[in-house]
């Protein structure tokens, strides 16, 4: 299969005021065509900011190293303008809040035009409206609703407008970004159906940032599981589920409640996050792992391989 | 342990909030308009029993939640709390009644004072309830602290909420909940807004406070995996009215109402190895203020018939225990 997008070393930081914040250090990702990377992590892991970085949207006391590699260029040595050419049209973003992503004076048609003439100038009007009605339509929304304002419609159908705005050139990567965490469950269950769909058909890869591990099993062919700025285990989901690794993964699966097992125990885990602005040597989950070592308060575990899988812990060392 | 006396009940529990319209229309009209934002609803608790009330956004559910505690007025109905009629309850009277039945909100930060030491918020309704002296009241506020895990007790006594994370505020608003002994609490989509590892922190805090103070427990949520792990009984509102009402189990094994099992079907379960049919109902909730006639679900029920237009949809016993509001379906 064909890789579209490729992450290598990146690493994050945020400068602030009172320090730097190592939002993510060393993740390393590929997402092939058809394929749907799902990066999962409790808030604050660094998760979001992974994401924004690939359409370089992160703010300006942001500082990028490493490398994300689409079509043979790497997205942070871009200038502004070559950025430019990519969003939207071969890089596109879903963002988890529909009420702010929309410009509330705005119809959702001039969205739409606003979007179209960004990457090329030369399209009369009609056949702006057949892409947006096309788009509109496969996200599930009524090619007649293109002259109302945001105010009228629903939050289900917002993320779906949003998600048409997002698919309408046909880009080839789609960073859904929480997408469905500000929604009901049933709509939830409507939008995910729309993103496999869109997989199917139209050979996107999607990159799908969430807090919800019932989601990721639904919709996901790959895992990146991320852990106070670090990717802690890379692994296909049927494995991941099964047989998950690291010690953080397996407290994850087991802190969900799973409405199919009769009466289970949930599990939590103790502690919190640790600061980002300084953090301590070693690995970054140890003071919360019931599995650790000596190793582990003293060097900083690396990415091990073990059968064809990813994961960063001393216990596969 | 459930007790067999029910600590609340409610009868035929109604809201409608009454909406605006132009003067002069209101003369043509024989009733105002309004949105039936509860309408009828009956239910009760026994003693250390919790209750699920689960739907979508705009079902009603926090309505419920708000009314029976009179944070906002029924429009009618009946409620009985802890032997005393609520509804009759005047002023003074409801708020003396209050140290009986308390509220946990969705949003921590929101419902702490972000100006007072968290030791303080939580004796606050002591103070006013006027039970204890200063130094007990202080010792009481500790005591509950070592109990919802907040430690060292003493420590957390004197720091302010922004100091918190939130799974620690949402323990502070619990303890504030129980620290007048109630007898009743409204759980308001208290674990919405926690991550993962923290919210069965919470979800497990809550059923140990319950089954200790032996507490009647309404758990408002949209989450049906949280409330089955949780409640004894779960309800299931859709616009304003309860389409089905049953033990837990019961419930999860034998869905009756088409909107239950859609709702179930569209919980994610987290285990890729599962294929499951899936129904996926059309469109979204109807909006309030132009409600479908008969059966309210059946706009987007995929079961519907012409029928379906005609029936009212008042609960009716299927099972002994199980009440659901789809007369076709058993």
């Amino acid at each position: 299969m064909d890789t579209n997008i490729e992450i290598k070393n990146l690493s994050i930081e945020y400068r602030m005021r009172n320090g730097t914040v190592h939002a993510v250090r060393d993740a390393d990702f590929s997402v092939d065509k058809k394929e749907t990377l799902s990066i999962v992590g409790e808030s604050g892991c660094g998760k979001s900011t992974t994401g924004h970085a690939i359409l370089k949207l992160l703010p300006s006391n942001a500082r990028a190293t490493g490398s994300i590699i689409y079509n043979g260029k790497n997205i942070l040595t871009m200038s502004n303008n070559e950025i430019r050419q990519i969003r939207g049209k071969h890089i596109s973003i879903v963002f988890q809040d529909p009420m702010t992503s929309l410009d509330p004076i705005m119809r959702v048609k001039d969205h739409f035009f606003e979007l179209i003439k960004a990457h090329d100038s030369k399209v009369n009007e009609q056949e702006m409206i057949e892409i947006a009605s096309c788009a509109l339509e496969a996200s599930g929304v009524s090619a007649k609703r293109l002259n109302n304002y945001p105010f009228e419609f629903s939050g289900g159908m917002r993320q779906r407008v949003m998600i048409a705005l997002a698919i309408a050139l046909q880009p080839s990567v789609i960073v859904a970004d929480e997408p469905t965490t500000s929604l009901d469950v049933v709509v939830q269950e409507q939008i995910m159906e729309v993103l496999k769909n869109l997989k199917r058909t139209k050979d996107m890869s999607i990159i799908l940032i969430t807090h919800d591990l019932g989601i990721v099993a639904e919709v996901a062919d790959k895992v990146a599981v991320m852990y106070a700025g670090e990717i802690v285990e890379y692994a296909d989901i049927y494995n991941l589920y099964k047989n998950p690794l690291h010690p953080y993964t397996q407290l994850l699966l087991k802190s969900v409640p799973n409405i199919k097992i009769g009466d289970m125990e949930l599990h939590n885990i103790p502690g919190s996050l640790p600061d980002l602005k300084n953090i301590p040597q070693g690995c970054r989950f140890r003071d919360r792992c019931p599995m650790v070592k000596d190793i582990c308060k003293k060097e900083t575990p690396p990415i091990i391989d073990k059968d064809g899988r990813k994961v960063r812990c001393w216990l596969y060392g | 342990m459930v007790n067999d006396s029910n600590v609340v009940v409610v009868k035929n529990l109604k809201k409608y909030f009454l909406l605006k319209i132009p003067w002069l229309e209101s003369f043509s009209l024989k009733e105002k308009p309004s949105v039936k934002a509860v309408d009828g609803l009956s239910f009760s608790i026994k003693k250390g029993e919790a209750l699920g009330l689960v739907g979508e956004s705009g079902s009603g559910k926090t309505t419920v939640g708000r009314s029976i505690i009179r944070l906002i007025e029924p429009t009618n109905g009946e409620i009985v709390i802890n032997d005393e009629d609520i509804m009759s309850l005047k002023k003074e009277k409801l708020r003396k009644a209050r140290r009986n039945f308390q509220i946990i909100f969705q949003d921590p930060i929101a419902s702490l004072n972000p100006y007072m030491s968290i030791g303080k918020s939580v004796m606050h309704p002591l103070e006013i309830h006027d039970i204890g002296n200063r130094k007990q009241r202080k010792e009481m506020v500790l005591e509950l602290f070592e109990k919802v895990n907040l430690i060292p007790a003493e420590g957390f006594f004197n720091r302010y909420p922004k100091q918190l994370s939130g799974g620690q505020r949402q323990r502070v608003v619990i303890a504030r909940a129980i620290i007048t002994n109630p007898k009743f609490i409204v759980s308001d989509e208290a674990t919405a807004m926690l991550d993962v590892s923290v919210r069965s922190q919470v979800l497990k805090l809550m059923i140990k406070i319950k089954e200790e103070y032996n507490l009647a427990f309404l758990f408002i949520t949209h989450d049906l995996a949280s409330a089955k792990y949780i409640c004894e009984k779960i309800a299931v509102m859709y616009l304003g009215k309860i389409v089905e009402i049953a033990d837990k189990t019961e419930l999860f094994d034998h869905p009756l109402h088409p909107y239950t099992r859609i709702l179930m079907g569209a919980i994610p379960i987290p285990d890729p190895t599962l294929k499951r049919e899936k129904i996926i109902p059309a469109g979204e909730i109807p909006s309030p203020t132009n409600m479908p006639s008969g059966c309210r679900f059946r706009t987007r029920c995929p079961y519907a018939k012409k029928e379906c237009g005609d029936i009212d949809m008042s609960l009716m016993e299927i099972e002994k225990g199980h009440l659901s509001a789809c007369p076709f379906i058993r």
